[in-house]
């Protein structure tokens, strides 16, 4: 369990479940920073952490997901 | 064994008249009548046609499409009219494990690095096609460009550039709108299973660069595809590259001609014209083929579901359900104007360039165009999608030094 402090260190991901998935292409439209197309244009997460900070911007990218397949994923701070 | 009706009164599913078929508000404003579905329930009965729940709100409507083996395309019947209609246009028509193999087979054919190399020549013609209205010197947006540019582009992608691109359109567009009986929809589908057909036997023999050279490639598990298939394919590329997106690209037009500020706000940020793109699809979305058929006994919203029962997805309201009025820099924004689930529209990342294109060309050539404020829009509706009958408008157009 996260202790306070930890929660507000840690690394944010992204995680897209492949099951549902369709390939509308929002993420790495709107993210390409976090998100690449694969050769035929379904979702692949680039591997970047961010700061706990930026956890608003992130989950408008989760909305914009019109099959609500983009979680966010805590990890430990460095990670 | 109970009728749908029956079970939706044990279960508490209220009961709305929503007809497709019969309800003449969608020839004067359609948008109306998927809000006040919309406002029903998540899940409601309609006695109408044969009988059909309607999945009204997103979150039904996304449990449905991301649940095929539940949901069916086969069989592959419109549920919302009084006649049983069946339609026959692959994948659309095929549930997996069928359907992830073609799926699989075409996907390549429309990724977004597939396409993108497309978008000089969708700019060519979307010059040209404008160079015409100026020459003309008056323009009905849905005759003269968003009717056109997407029909010619994609009837040329599909080797279809010598035909008779007026009857094409006219097929594409009766394959869409009204309701055609059985018979009507057969006549129609074998007309341009013809049209496609012969035009994929000609690339047999003369290869080309473009989508009907692609389909006589095209393999599915490894195994050249079943002529009938492959036509059938072609034809649901016909029908939807066409009639959808200049379709919902006529929307577009018809509000940025309406609304001063959002015209301004695309030509002093052109960037953001994507952004505003899938906000205008969520607002206006053109419908779309939308019926399923239960495949097993099972549950949804509290209402029994019997296998064979019918439904219907009310996409337009469920996505107006978020917000009625158009902000074009929405933030976070989603919508299922491209479906959602498996049968996630093919065509979508060319359909998204040709609009991007399509508003690119037309606000660089007309800045000032608008639609007049006597002007009473006039709809067509029918089996799969809601469009503007016409759209006249002000061209006003930039003096060209």
């Amino acid at each position: 369990m996260n202790s306070t402090e930890d929660f507000r260190t840690a690394a944010l991901r992204y995680a897209v479940d492949t099951a549902l998935c369709a390939g509308h292409g929002r993420c790495y439209s709107l993210d390409p920073d976090h998100f690449d197309s694969d050769d035929v244009g379904y979702a692949v997460v680039l591997d970047r952490a961010e700061s706990a900070s930026r956890r608003a911007a992130m989950e408008d990218v989760v909305a914009a997901c019109p099959e609500g397949a983009i979680s966010i994923v805590e990890g430990p701070a460095g990670s | 064994m109970s009728s749908m009706a029956e079970r939706a009164e044990r279960a508490g599913i209220p009961v709305h008249t929503f007809d497709l078929e019969n309800d003449q508000r969608f020839g004067v404003d359609p948008f109306a009548v998927w809000d006040e579905a919309a406002s029903v329930a998540p899940l409601f009965y309609s006695p109408a046609g044969r009988g059909f729940l309607v999945a009204a709100d997103y979150d039904t409507v996304k449990t449905v499409l991301q649940n095929p083996r539940m949901w069916s395309n086969l069989p592959s019947t419109i549920t919302y009219t009084k006649e049983d209609v069946e339609m026959d246009v692959p994948p659309i028509t095929m549930d997996p494990p069928q359907h992830t193999a073609y799926r699989k087979a075409l996907i390549p054919l429309f990724s977004p690095r597939a396409v993108a190399p497309l978008e000089p020549r969708i700019r060519e013609i979307a010059h040209q096609l404008c160079d015409e209205i100026e020459e003309a010197g008056e323009c009905d947006v849905m005759r003269d460009f968003a009717g056109r540019l997407p029909a010619q582009f994609f009837l040329e992608w599909l080797g279809l550039a010598e035909g008779d691109v007026r009857r094409m359109y006219q097929l594409a567009q009766a394959a869409t709108f009204d309701f055609p009986t059985q018979e009507q929809r057969t006549a129609i589908e074998a007309e341009i299973n013809g049209i496609v057909g012969a035009s994929i036997t000609a690339r047999r023999a003369e290869p080309a660069d473009d989508l009907a050279t692609a389909f006589t490639h095209l393999r599915v598990d490894g195994e050249p595809v079943e002529e009938g298939l492959l036509v059938g394919m072609a034809t649901l590329a016909f029908i939807a590259g066409q009639e959808t997106t200049s379709t919902q690209f006529g929307w577009m037009l018809w509000h940025l001609g309406r609304v001063e500020e959002d015209r301004r706000l695309l030509q002093e940020r052109p960037e953001v014209i994507p952004d505003a793109i899938e906000e205008l699809m969520r607002v206006y979305n053109t419908g779309g083929p939308a019926g399923r058929v239960a495949a097993a006994d099972g549950e949804l919203n509290g209402y029994p579901v019997r296998a064979g029962d019918r439904l219907f997805l009310a996409r337009c309201g469920a996505d107006r359900q978020t917000d009625r009025q158009v902000q074009l820099l929405r933030t976070p924004n989603r919508h299922s104007a491209f479906g959602l689930g498996i049968h996630r529209c093919l065509g979508s990342h060319v359909a998204r360039i040709e609009m991007r294109i399509g508003l690119e060309v037309w606000q660089e050539r007309f800045p000032d165009y608008r639609v007049p404020a006597d002007f009473v829009p006039q709809f067509r509706w029918g089996s799969f999608m809601q469009q503007l009958v016409s759209l006249p408008v002000e061209l006003s157009p930039a003096t060209v030094a």
